[in-house]
């Protein structure tokens, strides 16, 4: 999953950052409003965590702007508390708001709901190919016994998962997984998938030719 | 609106009193002319009589000789009787007596008994519910009564009375119902105002009177009040960003300081690590501490807490900005110089010197590399100005205005990275204004920008 941080401070940012890709998510970073937006506007990210505060337009602005032709999950990240602050937030496109201070955790369980109801996936756990994909321990199970797999790996298990019974193909995988500083090598995604194949069995995943992966119901 | 009523019906019936009276003494006046000219009629048909007819004291004239006929022209009794006739249109009666009470003669009336009166020797009226009568003294020692009926003219009168009564009622009724309409239209806007008023208050400030619709008057006093309105709006609107600007700026140490630690604890990491961590914490919580430091003394500032009064010696305090600057001075590579009078005011040292470290300090650091600072101290008769000059990039003309407003930053992202709290200004601006000084700014882009206070020298 690829997610875009839009947060002007520096040291909340980096922290940010480095958290969630800890989590296993590929992160861009943005500083301020305008980068913000057009990095959100350029690629599909899964979902944005966006301050309010932000040089260049603000948050709202952004959230305006960006909901004209996107439907990403946002998360406000504010210090701004007050009720009419997180009403006109919400009102205006957002799908969740988190008031700074914030705990590192909630903001994951947050980001973890509004990338699975996007999805359309209400329960954290996903049965597919006959495995138990566990959303929020990010670890897959078969028969009750848990599979090792990388972060990467996991990644696009998790991704398939989320669009099981759909096609999903290299770029849009490359353009989930890896942030804007990955080198995506693109033989590294056959050498992922082969190494999920080892783990998880031959037929977890399906290959279509020219056109990319597939995952069972 | 009761006393109100009484005092129109009082009025009223008191003009309506005055001229009900007024028109039945006028009606009396005109009763009693009529009937003193009827009697001046009879008066003279008695004039006409032979006076030995009337008078007993007048020798009679010699009776006439018998067989031959009275002499011609000579009339009699009756005939003179003929001449004594009432006006028509009076409808009255009259009586003539003699002086002997003998009735000379009596019209109009059946029966009449001599009245007492009739021996005064002014004339008198008397009248009873539907006459009025005139007695007086005629010629040849008669005495004459004329009476007419007074119901004809008196009913005019009362029909008057009675419409005057009946317009008395409608002009009370109408100016109840009037004054009463007037008021209302009078009190509406005032209620409209006190309406509009009410519904201001600290979650609802944007409500305004609708003057367009008021009288001159109330008008005036509907735009001091929207004048009124508009500047606590303004107000309140002032201390609302304030409050959302502390909070965002309390709240993001604290968010770097909660974000910082729980990344670092959310798995065994290498010891260089835990020191950055530590290290960004100690960062965030200096940068609380700035920023509570200036909220306090923002906060002190405007609780109008006074400062201390002593004299200060400035060029002694701005050898003391100088050596606390002079790290900086370096670090940025900016040159500091300075031309420092000796100058005494009345104030506080610590407040003054916090003034200047923070112009030479934002000086420094909002200068172009290579640039250089200079801080003088002179004085006027009445007034000491420290001014702060740089080199750097200036301020645009549309941030001055809110250049001394709390948390306004020129540039929000160069302000935060040189560790600003957005409160400097705001301070320098309450800590000089609290020692009765003022402070500006001149500034043009790419020139260089200059801060000066002016203390007084002596407290008035």
């Amino acid at each position: 999953m690829r997610v875009l941080v839009v947060e002007d401070e520096p040291e909340i940012r980096a922290a940010l950052a480095q958290s969630l890709r800890e989590g296993g998510y590929a992160v861009d970073e943005a500083a301020d409003g305008n980068d913000g937006l057009y990095k959100a506007q350029s690629w599909d990210y899964d979902a944005i965590v966006l301050d309010l505060m932000i040089p260049g337009i603000d948050g709202w602005q952004l959230l305006k702007r960006l909901r004209k032709t996107k439907k990403i999950p946002v998360l406000i990240l504010s210090a701004r508390d007050t009720v009419p602050d997180r009403v006109q937030g919400l009102d205006l496109g957002a799908d969740d708001y988190l008031v700074k201070p914030f705990v590192l955790a909630e903001l994951h369980a947050r980001l973890r709901a509004l990338i699975r109801r996007a999805a359309g996936q209400a329960k954290p756990q996903i049965e597919a190919g006959g495995a138990v994909i566990d959303l929020k321990a990010r670890n897959v199970s078969r028969e009750g016994q848990v599979v090792d797999l990388t972060a990467r790996e996991f990644a696009i298990v998790e991704m398939l998962a989320l669009r099981r019974g759909e096609v999903v193909s290299r770029t849009q995988l490359y353009d989930h997984l890896f942030d804007e500083n990955d080198d995506s090598l693109s033989n590294l995604l056959d050498v992922h998938i082969s190494n999920i194949r080892k783990k998880l069995g031959k037929d977890f995943i399906t290959t279509r030719r020219g056109q990319g992966y597939l995952l069972d119901d | 609106m009761l006393w109100y009523g009484g005092l129109i019906l009082i009025v009223v019936a008191g003009l309506g009193g005055m001229l009900t009276y007024r028109t039945y003494l006028d009606a009396q006046r005109r009763i009693d002319a009529r009937l003193e000219s009827a009697a001046q009629v009879l008066e003279a048909g008695l004039t006409a009589f032979p006076a030995h007819e009337l008078d007993p004291d007048e020798p009679q004239p010699p009776p006439p000789k018998k067989g031959k006929p009275p002499p011609p022209g000579r009339k009699k009794r009756e005939d003179f009787l003929e001449l004594l006739e009432l006006p028509r249109d009076l409808r009255g009666y009259y009586a003539i007596w003699k002086h002997d009470d003998e009735l000379v003669k009596a019209e109009g009336i059946e029966e009449i008994a001599i009245p007492k009166r009739i021996f005064e020797e002014e004339p008198s009226y008397w009248e009873d519910d539907d006459v009025r009568e005139l007695t007086r003294r005629g010629p040849h020692q008669t005495q004459i009564l004329v009476g007419m009926p007074t119901a004809k003219e008196l009913g005019d009168v009362k029909q008057f009375a009675l419409r005057v009564l009946f317009l008395s009622l409608a002009a009370v009724t109408f100016g109840m119902i009037g004054g009463w309409a007037i008021a209302v239209r009078m009190i509406r806007p005032i209620a409209d105002i006190s309406a509009a008023a009410s519904k201001i208050s600290a979650d609802n400030l944007v409500e305004r009177i609708d003057v367009d619709r008021l009288e001159s008057e109330l008008a005036g006093l509907g735009n001091v009040l929207n004048d009124t309105f508009a500047r606590l709006e303004s107000a309140f609107a002032r201390q609302k960003q304030f409050t959302a600007d502390a909070s965002h700026e309390l709240r993001t140490p604290l968010a770097i300081l909660q974000a910082q630690a729980e990344l670092a604890l959310s798995r065994n990491r290498e010891p260089a690590e835990y020191r950055i961590t530590i290290e960004k914490c100690l960062k965030a919580a200096q940068r609380m501490t700035h920023l509570v430091e200036g909220l306090l003394t923002l906060a002190r500032s405007d609780a109008g807490q006074p400062l201390a009064s002593t004299t200060v010696s400035l060029h002694q305090v701005a050898v003391e900005c100088l050596t606390q600057m002079k790290p900086l001075a370096e670090e940025k590579k900016v040159t500091l110089t300075a031309a420092l009078e000796h100058v005494d005011v009345p104030g506080d040292a610590d407040a003054i010197l916090q003034v200047m470290l923070n112009l030479v300090g934002n000086a420094i650091r909002f200068n172009k590399p290579e640039g250089t600072v200079h801080l003088s101290v002179s004085a006027t008769p009445a007034e000491a100005v420290l001014s702060v000059r740089d080199t750097g990039l200036g301020i645009p003309e549309a941030d001055r205005a809110q250049l001394f407003e709390r948390f306004y930053r020129v540039d929000k992202a160069r302000s935060r990275a040189a560790g600003g709290t957005g409160l400097g200004l705001a301070i320098c601006k309450a800590l000089v204004e609290a020692q009765r000084g003022t402070i500006a700014c001149q500034s043009q882009e790419n020139v260089g920008t200059t801060f000066e206070v002016r203390l007084p020298r002596f407290f008035v």
